[in-house]
């Protein structure tokens, strides 16, 4: 379709500028203005702040005595100059520490992060726990430090750089018996983060093409219960952010974003929609309120054809809003907005939280609110599904009865002259119209096969036509 | 095309620009976070006042000089 390509185009264009602007701007600063910027807010004018130097990589700051001799009062430095290796969720958090020369952490400003901003609401409140600390001291989470709920990744990260690094400063520059990091064990990779996405995926999968209902339904659960629940992780459009700005977290410790990335692109070039339709823990949640407000008799909110499919750009234009402000901003925080993650993280606003209650009231009025018209992620999805290898056609037998049209429950097929069209970036995979259809004419296909056979006929037409 | 689904059309609509004004606030609420705790207000220092306060009566010092330290700027009462 002219639109899908359209909006294609537009996407990309905005994908790859706003990625090469991020990179352009990011060549052309570097983190010493930002540790400037803290130094200044920390030493308010008293002190004297050498510049950055020696191995390991830090700023020594000294008492200006108008009589005595300058007296070291301070060491700062940036965690990522020493612990460039740990990663948070999506990639290194950087952090100004300032350590007193008796090793007891006077200060933490957070200089740069790519974290989740719904997962890391309470990151202030954290990392003022490690003030008033000795580096000698251990800083495992959960024992000597508490953890940011649902950010555990983010809280280990943090604590183990913390650790690291003030350790490093201690024994190389303050030269104190500080002993070694607490918690920096060795990270083994946790293969049940591999194979448990693998089995949502084979289920929902096996779901869509034996038109199994109750291994969709079997997928939606588990997806709710393990991607929701559970791990809090869901695809999301601050994932397409990250990777557009080259954040990526550490495969050993998070293999998950790794295989639900992989995972869903592969499922949407093969197949089309199989993550929205049969995994997303928020659209179980949509389906399983919409039901329930069926079973109460509730009155279904209906709109007109017309005006459904041009609410369908609303998503589009959030989609693109949210990617161009990222990249402007030089952060994922703008693309923060999902209903899923504000729900499954627990964290949001006022603002927020009364988002997420109206869009779930919504969902009960009519199904999938929030995938029909405004979920970003889904808008990318359903780009991509317009050009996935197999598709729902419908054989040269359809009568054009329109009861494909009537059930399918997103609204993605339309009749026009007498023929079922199917809208792809909106089709879920319900299999509806498929278990629906009295001449049973609709099936997956190879895309190219339909545009093989459609080139046919038309010859065979032209021929027909000459002779 | 019924009054219902006149009705539903305008509803859809007026549901779209609300939702999309306060995916906008969200949205303004999430950069000024992430823009706070990296420039100016990074980790503050968590004071439990109450127990500072009791802590500086037990050492004989009188409660109206402890008053002051809720308003930023203020100065203690000179005797």
């Amino acid at each position: 379709m002219k639109k899908n390509r359209f909006l294609s185009i537009i996407f990309l264009a905005i994908f790859c500028t706003g990625a090469l602007y991020y990179h352009f701007r990011q060549s052309q600063s570097n983190d010493i203005h930002l540790e400037n910027k803290a130094l200044q807010d920390v030493f308010t004018g008293a002190e004297k702040v050498h510049p950055k130097l020696g191995s390991p990589p830090r700023y020594d700051i000294y008492q200006a005595h108008p009589d005595n001799p300058e007296v070291l009062t301070a060491v700062a430095f940036n965690t990522y100059d020493l612990t460039p290796e740990i990663k948070g969720y999506a990639g290194p958090i950087k952090l100004l520490a300032v350590i007193s020369p008796e090793g007891t952490i006077r200060d933490i400003r957070v200089l740069k992060h790519s974290e989740t901003p719904a997962y890391v609401f309470t990151l202030d409140d954290f990392i003022s726990q490690f003030k008033g600390k000795n580096i000698a001291g251990s800083f495992r989470l959960g024992k000597d430090i508490d953890g940011i709920t649902r950010a555990t990744m983010t809280s280990e990260a943090v604590a183990r750089s913390v650790d690291k690094s003030a350790k490093k400063i201690g024994r190389q520059a303050l030269k104190l018996d500080v002993g070694d990091p607490s918690g920096d064990q060795p990270k083994t990779l946790s293969y049940i983060h591999i194979i448990l996405p693998l089995l949502l995926f084979m289920a929902a999968v096996c779901g869509v093409l034996g038109r199994n209902i109750f291994l969709r339904w079997l997928a939606l659960l588990a997806g709710f219960i393990y991607l929701g629940l559970i791990k809090s992780t869901m695809v999301s459009v601050v994932q397409l952010v990250n990777i557009g700005m080259l954040k990526f977290p550490d495969f050993v410790t998070n293999p998950l974003w790794y295989c639900l990335v992989v995972l869903t692109l592969l499922s949407l070039m093969i197949l089309g929609m199989v993550y929205c339709g049969s995994i997303c823990p928020f659209a179980g949640v949509q389906e399983v309120l919409f039901h329930l407000g069926r079973k109460l008799k509730w009155k279904e909110l209906k709109f007109s054809h017309e005006v459904t499919q041009r609410a369908r750009y609303v998503k589009f234009g959030v989609l693109f809003v949210v990617l161009a402000a990222s990249f402007m901003i030089g952060n994922s925080s703008a693309a923060n907005i999902e209903a899923f993650l504000i729900l499954f993280a627990a964290h949001a606003s006022q603002a927020g939280w009364a988002f997420v209650v109206f869009i779930l009231v919504l969902s009960v009025f009519h199904f999938r609110f929030w995938c029909k018209f405004l979920c970003p992620i889904g808008a990318f999805n359903g780009l991509l599904a317009d050009k996935s290898i197999y598709k729902i056609h419908f054989g040269p037998e359809c009568g054009g009865c329109g009861v494909c049209d009537k059930v399918c429950p997103v609204g993605a097929i339309q009749m026009v002259d007498d023929k079922p069209l199917i809208d792809y970036p909106e089709c879920i995979l319900c299999n509806q119209c498929v278990e629906k259809c009295p001449k049973e004419v609709l099936f997956f296909k190879k895309s190219f096969h339909k545009s093989a056979q459609q080139r046919g006929s038309t010859e065979q037409d032209t021929l027909t036509k000459h002779d | 095309m019924t009054n219902t689904t006149k009705s539903g059309d305008k509803l859809l609509i007026v549901l779209l620009v609300l939702i999309v004004l306060m995916m906008g606030q969200i949205m303004k609420e999430n950069v000024a976070s992430i823009r706070m705790a990296v420039l100016a207000n990074g980790a503050k220092p968590k004071v439990d006042v109450d127990k500072v306060k009791a802590q500086l009566r037990q050492a004989g010092l009188k409660p109206y000089e402890a008053q002051y330290w809720g308003i930023p700027g203020a100065q203690p009462q000179k005797d």
